[in-house]
């Protein structure tokens, strides 16, 4: 079932294009990983699909016009995890977690229907024991993983995330990414930034690759991440393989050190 | 401590203070013929001072330092940081200026309504400048640079009225007033400032629920369903109006928004709605407190209430800067 839809979406910032007639549709239960180089329109694709950004275009949520869905409806269909992780207040982590019933009306007074979503998404995110904790006590980590339960708490069928694994150790990144995973499992479309192409290409269903706001390729890891199309739009030359794990991705050099 | 407790607790506090404030004065009254008087019962001088002099005197120093504290915990709720107070958006010193120019006109002698109603359209100018300034942008750091321009403005503008001043007796009165006092207030100060603040307080309480949702930024809020360009106006139109209500009879009284919700904000599990009512009860306290240590340190010297809370605040503040770099990476 598709639960975003973008269709011939535009951004535009002063005279600059920043997306360039945008088409895709996610649906329920895959993981996809939006990837480009810096500057590619990454972050406005997820911003403009919060309706963060104003977009020319249609963009649809759930199969409605997003334009008809009021605030509360769309806090309810589409959870954001931006890439800033700074908490400023020294809540407990339990309580930071269930900010994301605000759209249901509760947070401070959450009830017992509240109170297992909340508890859910912990568990999902491997924080469960962590409830009492405040976030300054947290490795940087556990602290992305403290801000994706947060987002999860709002039981969206849609989530949407910056840069997710950002600053993270290896172990780290897997751990969230292997969560995410499993989380998609149960039905939930993410969709995430990622640079590190080789967790892109093991880690998501699908890969949107993105250059100068538009999208270049669309579809499973191996199909887009193309020796030829890696040097194309990264620039680099790069190792590409697979062997019974997965993908193997690895950036070996520049395809044209003069440019 | 549960929150029931917290709000329980505070609520004696400010009763405590309320009834202490009614009962320190330079007129040696003992408790029984105070109560008495108060309620018109008793020798007609009794009666005077309790219901002329004390109880506007105890009334505008809770519904004041309430405003303080709720002005300062929203703020700092709404901006996002520990450091905001009501002064950060120029809003008290732009109130200030609207005051002292009734005083340097002239109007103020002519109707005591001319200085408050300066001061009150002095703080409604600055939001009206602050809001154009920062346009409709949601970010913060814009909102704070208008404020502290427009601030900056004020107190410039201040200045050049004292420096103006025809003659001292003028300037002793400006600068008397800047310090903050609530000394020699009456119930007719009561009846103009306290309808404002009350309508300020509506606002802000009415910002609670945004003001969780912007824990984690302006954009999350959004995505969470909270309207937050409808926050930020009731937070700035709140204070505005509270703080203008506030600083027209009682002067700048600094320091109390920036104070009360530090303290309280760990005891109300840092929720940003939890704190507002919280500080409210906590800064009509602190502020009832102080007008009652005035009296009793210096009984007869009319120590300006805003020396005292500046004098506590300031080495406060800097201590608060100081455990915020060490927190910054």
């Amino acid at each position: 079932m598709t639960v975003l839809q973008f269709d011939n979406v535009s951004v535009r910032f002063a005279s600059r294009t920043i997306l360039d007639r945008i088409g895709l549709e996610i649906a329920s239960g895959e993981v996809v990983g939006v990837i480009g180089p810096n500057g590619a329109g990454k972050t406005t694709l997820i911003k403009a699909g919060l309706g963060l950004w104003p977009a020319t275009g249609e963009i649809r949520l759930d199969g409605r016009p997003f334009g008809e869905l009021s605030r509360r409806e769309r806090a309810r269909l589409v959870a954001y995890v931006p890439q800033e992780r700074d908490v400023v207040w020294e809540m407990a982590v339990a309580s930071l977690v269930s900010l994301g019933r605000l759209p249901y009306g509760s947070s401070l007074r959450a009830g017992g229907a509240d109170r297992a979503v909340v508890a859910q998404a912990m568990n999902d995110m491997d924080i469960a024991d962590f409830g009492e904790r405040t976030v300054s006590e947290l490795s940087v980590g556990e602290r992305a993983r403290v801000l994706m339960a947060r987002a999860l708490a709002q039981d969206t069928p849609l989530l949407l995330a910056d840069e997710p694994a950002s600053g993270l150790d290896p172990e780290h990144q897997i751990r969230l990414l292997a969560l995410l995973r499993r989380r998609a499992g149960k039905g939930q479309a993410i969709v995430v930034t990622l640079h590190d192409l080789q967790a892109a290409a093991r880690w998501c269903d699908r890969l949107i690759l993105m250059q100068q706001g538009r999208i270049v390729a669309d579809g499973p890891p191996l199909a887009v991440l193309t020796e030829a199309r890696i040097a194309e739009v990264y620039n680099c030359a790069a190792f590409v393989g697979a062997d019974d794990r997965g993908p193997i991705i690895i950036p070996t050099g520049l395809a044209d050190p003069e440019a | 401590m549960t929150y029931r407790l917290l709000i329980a607790l505070l609520t004696a506090a400010m009763a405590l203070m309320f009834v202490v404030a009614l009962l320190v004065g330079p007129a040696k009254l003992d408790v029984v013929n105070s109560l008495m008087a108060l309620f018109g019962h008793g020798n007609q001088a009794a009666v005077l001072v309790m219901q002329e002099i004390r109880l506007p005197r105890a009334i505008l120093g809770m519904t004041i330092g309430a405003t303080l504290g709720l002005s300062g915990a929203a703020l700092q709720g709404y901006l996002r940081n520990p450091l905001a107070d009501p002064g950060v958006l120029g809003i008290s010193a732009s109130a200030s200026l609207g005051a002292v120019l009734a005083l340097y006109t002239g109007l103020a002698a002519i109707s005591s309504l001319a200085l408050p109603l300066g001061a009150m359209v002095g703080a409604v100018i600055s939001v009206v400048l602050i809001q154009a300034l920062a346009g409709s942008y949601t970010g913060t750091l814009s909102l704070i640079l208008s404020g502290v321009a427009v601030g900056s403005f004020a107190s410039a503008a201040t200045m050049l009225a004292l420096n103006l001043s025809p003659n001292p007796f003028a300037s002793l009165e400006i600068v008397f007033w800047m310090l903050g006092s609530l000394s020699d207030r009456s119930m007719e100060h009561v009846g103009l400032a306290v309808p404002f603040m009350a309508v300020g307080w509506v606002a802000l309480v009415a910002s609670a629920r945004g003001l969780d949702a912007l824990t984690l930024g302006g954009d999350v809020a959004n995505t969470l369903g909270a309207n937050v360009g409808r926050v930020r106006s009731l937070v700035v139109i709140g204070v505005a109006v509270a703080v203008g209500g506030a600083t027209s009879v009682a002067g700048s009284i600094g320091f109390v928004g920036l104070v009360v919700p530090h303290i309280l904000r760990p005891l109300v599990g840092q929720w940003p709605s939890r704190l507002l009512l919280a500080s409210a009860l906590g800064g009509a306290s602190l502020v009832l407190a102080a007008d009652v240590a005035v009296r009793m340190i210096a009984p007869g010297r009319d120590i300006k209430i805003g020396v005292l809370t500046a004098l506590i605040g300031a080495p406060f503040f800097v201590w608060l800067v100081m455990k915020t770099r060490r927190q910054m990476p």
